[in-house]
């Protein structure tokens, strides 16, 4: 059970993303742009913050950028179109955590789980 | 030139002709000369030759003076007186003939003289006189005698006593003016009585007149007789020529008697040769009076007289003359040559001067770069017709100007410095090497040029020549180049840019299918119906999406090959937007819009498929962005056009985002498409479509009001 925030712009796509984490269990908060993203994940308690890259009034890298600068600590996985492209050396300098390619496949709410699950042994680690 | 050329020959001839005619005067006036020496001493011989003839003349004059003072100085002279008185004077003088005694005898006293004479010892001595047969006869009965009385020497003259001097008409004469005038005379030349030799001979008679008398009456009563001389003429003459104190052979002498004119009579002649031209210049002519008769003496100088006339000295002056003239004329010819030839050098020098200096001016004249040359203080000196063309300056506009006037504003403050710090420190900037400026035309546009300038020496001052290569067309197809880059990199940039939007808008219904999809593949974990249902709707959404997508883009690519060809009809503007507004009135009746149709119906002729394509494009599209109101569409005729709109009441569009409207994939506001679904293709396909039709699009705007999109479609029957 964990909380994760999808930051995602195709209401269809957060849709199905939703409904693939909630059927799992997860509770998901939703944010339609990288500015709503980044004030619901500074102010709620988020065990991941799914961001997507491309988003019209902030995309995901300005987004996660401005959260590393608000010194927001949490895991921020990177959901890109494409795995071949720069996009994802972009992504891990903008400061996330990993990525996670779309389309999406079966495996994906495995792939959320070990990321939270890594990412907070390195936590408790560093803690 | 020419007129110094043609004076050669002329002056030359002059030369010549003066030369040849001094030189010939020359030789005529020594001639003259010569001849006149000549002449002189031909003259004094002559001279010596008269006076050798009068000499002797007055000797007899004076034996016969001598002769006639015996008869008065006596009573009476006998024989043997005469006889001892003339023997002496005969034998000293050869040339006399005869000394004679006549006395005047009467008639009466004929016989008294005759019978005297007889007694004297001259047996048969008579009174005689010649008959018509020339024959000795005694003479005739007359009034008067004058009978040769005494004669010496008789030897020879024995003829002659007796003969009457008064019976032959010539001596008659003679002997009757000498009694008149007293005077001693000379007969004409005669034939002498007591020659055999029928010798010329002249008788001098001289009167012997007793007492004074004045009057020839007196003198004839006075009368006593003549004495008469008789003289070989002849010899005489000869004689008196051979004596004279110049005798010279080579004259010629020819005496006449000339009393009658009319009748010249021969005294004296040399021999003498043919006589030559020359000879008739120098023959004088004298006259001796003597005893009542004229003597004509010509003399005549003989061929060997004349060639004692010196010619040499006139033909050599003669020759030298013609020498000197021609080595003059020589002298002259070759001065003038040498002049000629430096003149033909100087002209051919000149000429070869000009025609390089021509040759240089052509070269300045046709090059077709500008060339201006400038003076070390910058003023301009040349200014070439390119130069003219290139700065719009004609050639007197410039000259004598500072070049600064070429310049634009940078330029041209900064090149007096330019120039003098050049002569101070000999660095140059362009002097040599050349670089780009800017130039300023008369009009004051500048223009960007190539200027390579270099130094000249030019009678000890400095020059600046300056070629300008202009650099506008250069410029301008670098410009062009440089443009036609940025347009293929931007095409090559939007369109890997559309490539890469294309690829994303792909990827969302395709993400959002395969992501549901492992919901529904394993029949233990399937979701509650309800669940599934939803989902199968949102797939369904998503594959209609990506079908519209694809269709779209095919659609698009079409246009862009140029292969989507218009199936042109006839047909009604109301019938195709009705056909539109029914296609979109379930998805308008969802948001609660209401469709308008305000198009009458007007005849078009267009592709039917493609023009409701646009329709429910700008339709569909003003649907997306309204949440209420209405659509409306509406037409208008134009000229060879109709023009439509579609006007909705919707979110509007922000000013600085209108022109990009009808890019692909250019969305207004991507989130707000994404709500609004869409491909992001459609207006660029319309506005695509719109100039298939030859027509445009454009669109209006206000922010909340709404938005009108207006295109026209041309209506030409026949156009496509």
């Amino acid at each position: 059970m964990a909380n994760i925030l999808l930051v995602e712009d195709d209401e269809k796509i957060l849709k199905m993303l939703s409904l693939r984490l909630r059927l799992k269990g997860h509770r998901i908060d939703q944010a339609e742009n990288g500015q709503i993203g980044v004030e619901k994940a500074l102010t709620g308690q988020f065990d991941a913050v799914l961001m997507d890259m491309h988003m019209p009034i902030l995309d995901g890298h300005e987004a996660t950028k401005k959260l590393r600068s608000e010194n927001y600590r949490g895991l921020i996985i990177a959901v890109t179109a494409s795995v071949m492209s720069r996009e994802t050396d972009v992504a891990i300098e903008a400061g996330c955590d990993g990525f996670i390619a779309k389309p999406i496949t079966a495996d994906f709410e495995t792939r959320v789980e070990e990321f939270i699950s890594n990412f907070e042994l390195q936590d408790s680690d560093q803690t | 030139m020419k007129s110094k050329n043609t004076l050669v020959a002329p002056v030359f001839l002059v030369i010549i002709g003066l030369g040849l005619l001094f030189s010939y005067l020359g030789f005529l006036i020594s001639a003259d000369t010569e001849k006149n020496k000549l002449a002189l001493e031909f003259e004094r011989q002559v001279d010596s030759y008269i006076a050798a003839i009068e000499q002797e003349v007055s000797v007899h004059a004076e034996i016969m003076q001598n002769l006639t003072g015996l008869f008065l100085a006596s009573t009476h002279v006998d024989r043997e007186e005469f006889k001892t008185f003339t023997q002496p004077i005969v034998q000293r003088h050869d040339t006399i003939q005869a000394l004679e005694w006549a006395p005047k005898v009467s008639q009466n006293q004929r016989r008294h003289f005759e019978t005297l004479a007889r007694t004297d010892g001259l047996a048969s001595f008579s009174f005689t006189e010649r008959n018509q047969r020339d024959a000795m006869v005694s003479a005739a009965d007359r009034l008067e005698y004058f009978p040769v009385y005494y004669v010496e020497p008789l030897l020879s003259n024995e003829t002659a006593l007796g003969f009457d001097l008064a019976s032959n008409p010539i001596r008659r004469q003679t002997l009757n003016q000498s009694r008149d005038s007293g005077k001693i005379l000379t007969t004409a030349p005669i034939t002498l009585v007591q020659e055999k030799e029928q010798q010329k001979g002249v008788l001098i008679f001289a009167p012997v007149i007793q007492g004074s008398t004045n009057s020839p009456g007196q003198r004839r009563a006075a009368l006593q007789g003549f004495v008469v001389g008789v003289f070989d003429i002849s010899d005489m003459l000869d004689k008196a020529v051979h004596h004279a104190k110049q005798f010279n052979p080579d004259i010629s002498i020819k005496i006449f008697d000339t009393t009658n004119p009319d009748k010249p009579e021969e005294l004296y002649q040399t021999s003498q040769t043919a006589t030559i031209p020359l000879a008739e210049k120098f023959k004088q002519q004298r006259f001796i009076h003597e005893g009542g008769r004229v003597w004509q003496l010509t003399a005549t100088p003989q061929p060997a007289f004349l060639s004692k006339l010196a010619w040499w000295p006139s033909f050599l002056i003669l020759i030298a003359g013609i020498t000197l003239t021609l080595l003059i004329a020589f002298y002259v010819y070759m001065l003038m040559n040498r002049e000629k030839s430096i003149r033909n050098l100087e002209k051919l020098r000149s000429h070869e001067l000009e025609s390089s200096k021509y040759r240089t001016q052509v070269i300045l004249d046709t090059a077709l770069n500008a060339i201006i040359t400038i003076n070390n203080e910058g003023l301009i000196q040349t200014f070439n017709p390119a130069a003219e063309k290139l700065f719009g300056y004609k050639l007197d506009e410039v000259i004598g100007n500072n070049i600064k006037m070429l310049m634009p504003a940078p330029y041209r403050e900064e090149h007096d410095g330019y120039i003098s710090s050049y002569k101070a420190t000999r660095e140059a900037k362009i002097i040599g090497i050349g670089r780009e400026v800017k130039g300023q035309r008369k009009d004051g546009t500048t223009f960007p040029l190539f200027l390579s300038v270099s130094e000249a020496e030019l009678n000890g001052d400095s020059i600046f020549v300056g070629v300008i290569i202009d650099l506008t067309l250069q410029k301008e197809s670098e410009r062009v180049l440089v443009e036609a880059k940025e347009n293929a990199e931007r095409m090559n940039r939007s369109k890997s840019e559309f490539l890469n939007m294309m690829s994303h808008e792909l990827r969302t219904p395709l993400t959002v299918i395969l992501g549901y999809l492992p919901l529904l593949k394993e029949q233990d974990t399937l979701p509650e119906p309800e669940v599934i249902a939803d989902i199968a709707n949102d797939m369904d959404a998503a594959g209609r999406h990506l079908l519209e997508l694809i269709n779209d883009l095919l659609d698009i690519s079409k246009i862009e090959a140029g292969k989507l060809d218009l199936a042109k009809a006839h047909l009604s503007t109301a019938v195709v937007v009705t056909e539109a507004i029914n296609a979109l009135t379930h998805l308008a009746a969802k948001k609660h819009i209401e469709l308008i149709s305000k198009v009458e119906d007007i005849d078009l002729f267009a592709d039917p498929v493609r023009i409701k394509q646009i329709f429910i494009n700008l339709i569909g599209n003003a649907i997306k962005f309204t949440t209420e109101g209405c659509v409306t569409v509406a037409a208008k005729r134009l000229e060879n056009s109709i023009e439509f709109s579609v006007t909705d009441t919707g979110c509007g569009i922000e000013a600085d985002a209108l022109s990009t409207v009808f890019d692909k994939f250019h969305q207004v506001d991507s989130s707000s498409t994404r709500m609004a679904g869409g491909t992001g293709l459609g207006l660029a396909i319309t506005k695509k479509l719109v100039e298939l039709h030859d027509g445009e699009i454009s669109v209006t705007s206000e922010l909340n009001q709404g938005s009108t999109f207006t295109f026209t479609i041309n209506n030409e029957v026949g156009t496509t």
